[in-house]
């Protein structure tokens, strides 16, 4: 608070951090305050249990907070109470979101939101499995649950742009052994559909051990194709799991963020197009190199580009 | 799927810590020469630091090199470490007060290379490039960013900063802005990658000093060049040049 009314003392703008506290909060924090300078005065609230919305809510009053930045779901769900609460004439101040699961759901029904997703997108994670293999990659698997299916969709859309063919096969949420339908799924891709690789959402419903144990590693000896995955415990060099992990930077994250917050105050602060969320664009790449050599031919002089190589 | 990420990325965080730390243990571990010393560099490309840092370092046992990824952590670390060399892109050098520039890096003859505007199908009407939006790497703060980049464009488009040369090409696929700014030599690396039809626009005044190293005022570096005027060529190539002057 008192450096949001430092803020309006020395005529900079005023920007409110709402996050949890973290190391990668901490890292998007430290991209976002780093890029937007001195001409903005940013102020971190760390979020705790039974944080009061009217309290945040005069906190944005009170400092004229020219924008609020959202990092986690809770940050989110926090200032749609707040903006319930609002009593001000004037709007509440945009907010930007990031660091959330499916940002477009959670943003849903709010005013003044825009954001970036948190998930790496299929066609990033696709050009850069290409870039580091001989042989081409036309055609990914992907196996989502219904309710993700709009967002296999979105994917699928930027994928065509790219000549990469997205080939989703849906796992039931109810009604069927999970591990069995996965192990249906990977066959299905693998023989009917003649995918060069698969693409694993990060779906904690389809990552639990028991679904990982039962369905995913007997199908997977049988796959012999490259698997990427957006986290790192499945790409370790121990299981034959993950081929290559894509995750997101998140100092660039907070530079994106930085770059919307520039953005909007050109626009004099007016209310961002929220059907216009942003893809996140910087990623930190492990390859699992054994595991890649034995289903696929590597370009070695592209491995300066993986930020970290299992050998 | 929040939890998974968090947890994971913690680890991925600390064990790129370790294996950077380790890095540069085993650079620094050969004590240094009495020409040793300390070489910080910056240099934004498609190469990761730390593969660019272990190329260096195999060529340069007897010096302490670090390349930084990000030009704040390059900031502070000169403002407190002081380090006997920089290298960098020769418009980053120039802020940094008490360094003379020593070499020059040259490719194929040339002090300099060309940057282009490199959009998506068509190419960029440069009578409206002030009300574009360009995607660039931040290798200056922001003001002195937007005054280079002006310079080099006539114009003066609306920019939107990224932290790494490969960030580029996904503002071109998910349309964020209306062209990017690459040297010639990272727009063929992109339009590799990418099999959307990427169209370079060349600009009349897109020439740009290549890889410059520059020695901390009043330092003897006299040993220190001499290796350095001795890297490989695959080292050379990370730096962007194929020789010094």
């Amino acid at each position: 608070m008192a450096v949001c009314l430092a803020a309006i003392a020395n005529g900079s703008d005023s920007i409110l951090i709402l996050r949890p506290s973290g190391i990668h909060f901490d890292e998007a924090a430290n991209g976002l305050v780093h890029e937007l300078g001195l001409e903005f005065e940013t102020h971190a609230r760390l979020l705790a249990a039974g944080d009061d919305a009217a309290a945040v809510a005069n906190e944005i009053h009170l400092a004229h907070c020219k924008a609020v930045v959202l990092m986690d779901n809770q940050a989110i769900q926090l200032y749609a109470q707040v903006q319930k609460l609002w009593r001000d004439s004037l709007p509440p101040p945009p907010g930007v979101a990031l660091m959330a699961v499916r940002v477009d759901r959670a943003i849903a029904g709010m005013a003044r939101m825009t954001g970036i997703f948190y998930e790496v997108p299929a066609v990033t994670t696709v050009m850069n499995l290409r870039s580091i293999l001989s042989s081409p990659v036309r055609k990914v698997g992907v196996l989502a649950r219904p309710s993700m299916r709009d967002f296999v969709k979105e994917n699928a859309k930027w994928c065509q742009s790219e000549n990469i063919q997205l080939l989703a096969f849906e796992i039931p949420e109810a009604g069927q052994d999970p591990s069995l339908a996965v192990r249906r799924g990977l066959r299905r891709l693998r023989l009917d559909q003649d995918v060069d690789a698969l693409w694993i959402l990060n779906d904690n419903f389809l990552l639990t051990p028991e679904i990982i144990a039962g369905g995913w590693l007997p199908a997977l000896e049988h796959f012999r194709k490259p698997v990427v995955v957006g986290v790192e415990n499945l790409v370790t060099s121990a299981v034959s799991f993950g081929t290559f992990a894509l995750l997101p930077d998140h100092y660039a994250l907070g530079v994106q963020t930085a770059g919307i917050i520039l953005r909007l105050k050109a626009a004099d602060w007016e209310a961002p197009d929220s059907t216009r969320l942003e893809q996140p664009l910087a990623v930190y790449k492990i390859l699992n190199l054994p595991q890649a050599r034995k289903v696929a031919s590597i370009r070695d002089e592209a491995l300066v580009e993986i930020d970290k190589v299992l050998r | 799927m929040g939890w998974i990420l968090r947890e994971v990325m913690v680890k991925v965080r600390l064990k790129a810590r370790a294996i950077l730390s380790l890095v540069l243990i085993v650079a620094m571990a050969g004590k240094p020469s009495p020409g040793g010393g300390k070489v910080y560099v910056y240099y934004p490309s498609l190469a990761r630091p730390l593969a660019i840092q272990e190329s260096l370092a195999r060529n340069c046992p007897g010096l302490e090199i670090t390349v930084f990824a990000r030009l704040a952590d390059l900031e502070a670390q000169v403002a407190q470490e002081k380090p006997e060399i920089l290298v960098a892109p020769g418009m980053v050098l120039g802020p940094f007060r008490g360094y003379a520039s020593r070499l020059q890096g040259v490719r194929n003859g040339s002090t300099t290379e060309n940057f282009v505007l490199l959009s998506l199908e068509k190419p960029v009407d440069m009578g409206r490039v002030s009300k574009l939006e360009i995607g660039v790497v931040g290798i200056l703060e922001r003001a002195e960013m937007g005054a280079f980049i002006n310079g080099l464009v006539g114009g003066t488009p609306r920019l939107n900063r990224v932290t790494k040369v490969e960030d580029l090409l996904p503002l071109l696929i998910f349309h964020s802005v209306d062209a990017v700014l690459v040297s010639e030599s990272n727009m063929a690396e992109l339009q590799r990658k990418s099999q959307e039809k990427l169209t370079a626009s060349r600009l009349e005044k897109g020439q740009v000093t290549l890889t410059a190293l520059a020695v901390r005022e009043g330092f003897d570096a006299k040993e220190m060049l001499m290796q350095w005027r001795h890297l490989d060529a695959g080292s050379l190539r990370m730096l962007g040049v194929d020789g010094w002057k």
